[in-house]
């Protein structure tokens, strides 16, 4: 008997959202995503309603301070910072973490709140996916074949079974998918 | 009026975008239909030509394909770089370039083209102008890393996305079209 899934059957659920090709790419292979665009009735609203927190890797980091960016600060949006290699600590309102994101996530369960974007890059979003932190996937599909780029994930994690939420269709072609984790056992397999 | 043949791909990927594991593998697939097997037995009243890469070929035939399988009078050509290895019944090997082999098939009378794939075959054609169509089943899945729809090429390209269609397990159909100069 099907069931439909119970909305939100965790607390804090740590969604991870990204933009991609057809063929699954995030990137050109130089770190382009010129190729991403925000269609006019796209709005962010509703998903920023959803989050007070934000979780990225230290290159994804390094990459958005050059683009002017570097976290919500100034926003409500607490930003995590994970690296092997800089200082754990608050700084200039970004919270630095060296913890493992299993020890990360029961850490920030322990204390109430909204849910979590985990913005990447692909190796955080591996590292989560590994430990099967990613309880929802939102996916947006740009409608181009790149043929080459920087794949959403780098390998490394087992196969991972979600279950659609939403789809929906954006002007000039862009889909998006929104997935929940399935954790039930596998099925139908001998 | 004649019609003209369309060149179709009609093919599954996981939801990080790839059409089997690494080594070709493609059990992730294996899950129960949802009523209707998701139209197929529709597409295939609209075909009666499929392309297959070598691989994928050679992979099909492992996994028990027989040329009948797809139904009658389906016309199979597997292209390939290699001289034709087995005499499997039903399935014609290519190997002239795909440019004109694409104007014969589509200078004669037919019903559209199943591109089977994969990945290589998919580039190949699609470098020529010479794909009309991708329709693809998104499988609410990660798979973490595999082959991917098209075999690695610069030429970014954009698509036009003519519908979509959602099935109750989950699984969406995106339709885009390719918009060639041909």
């Amino acid at each position: 008997m099907k069931k439909k899934a119970a909305a939100r059957p965790y607390l804090r659920a740590i969604i991870l959202g990204v933009g991609m090709s057809i063929d699954g790419y995030i990137a050109r292979l130089d770190g382009s995503v010129d190729f991403l665009f925000m269609p006019k009735d796209y709005s962010m609203a509703d998903f920023f309603a959803l989050i007070d927190t934000a979780v990225m890797g230290r290159k994804t980091y390094e990459v958005s301070l050059k683009m002017g960016g570097g976290g919500f600060s100034g926003s409500k949006i607490a930003t995590f910072v994970f690296s092997r290699t800089l200082p754990a600590g608050e700084r200039e309102g970004l919270h630095f973490v060296k913890e493992s994101p299993t020890e990360f996530v029961e850490r920030l369960r322990r204390s109430s709140g909204k849910h979590v974007w985990l913005m990447g890059g692909g190796e955080l979003a591996r590292d989560f996916l590994k430990a099967d932190l990613v309880d929802e996937l939102y996916i947006g599909i740009v409608p181009v074949l790149l043929g080459e780029g920087i794949a959403l994930f780098p390998s490394g994690f087992p196969q991972r079974n979600f279950r659609l939420a939403e789809n929906r269709t954006y002007s000039k072609g862009l889909i998006a998918l929104k997935y929940e984790r399935d954790r039930r056992p596998e099925r139908g397999s001998a | 009026m004649k019609k003209n043949r369309r060149i179709i791909v009609y093919i599954a990927t996981s939801a990080d975008g790839y059409i089997a594991r690494p080594d070709g593998d493609v059990k992730w697939l294996d899950r129960p239909r949802p009523k209707g097997n998701y139209g197929m037995g529709e597409f295939f009243r609209t075909i009666d030509t499929i392309l297959w890469g070598r691989k994928t070929y050679t992979k099909g035939l492992e996994m028990g394909m027989k040329a009948g399988g797809f139904g009658g009078g389906i016309k199979n050509y597997v292209f390939s770089r290699e001289p034709q290895k087995s005499g499997e019944p039903g399935f014609e090997w290519v190997n002239e370039p795909v440019k004109g082999f694409a104007k014969r098939l589509r200078g004669e009378p037919g019903k559209d083209i199943f591109m089977m794939g994969g990945g290589g075959i998919i580039a190949s054609f699609l470098d020529e102008g010479e794909i009309d169509e991708f329709r693809i089943s998104v499988i609410p899945i990660l798979i973490g890393e595999g082959i991917p729809l098209v075999a690695p090429r610069h030429p970014a390209i954009p698509l036009t996305l003519t519908s979509t269609e959602k099935f109750p397990d989950g699984v969406v159909r995106l339709n885009y079209r390719v918009e060639n100069r041909r």
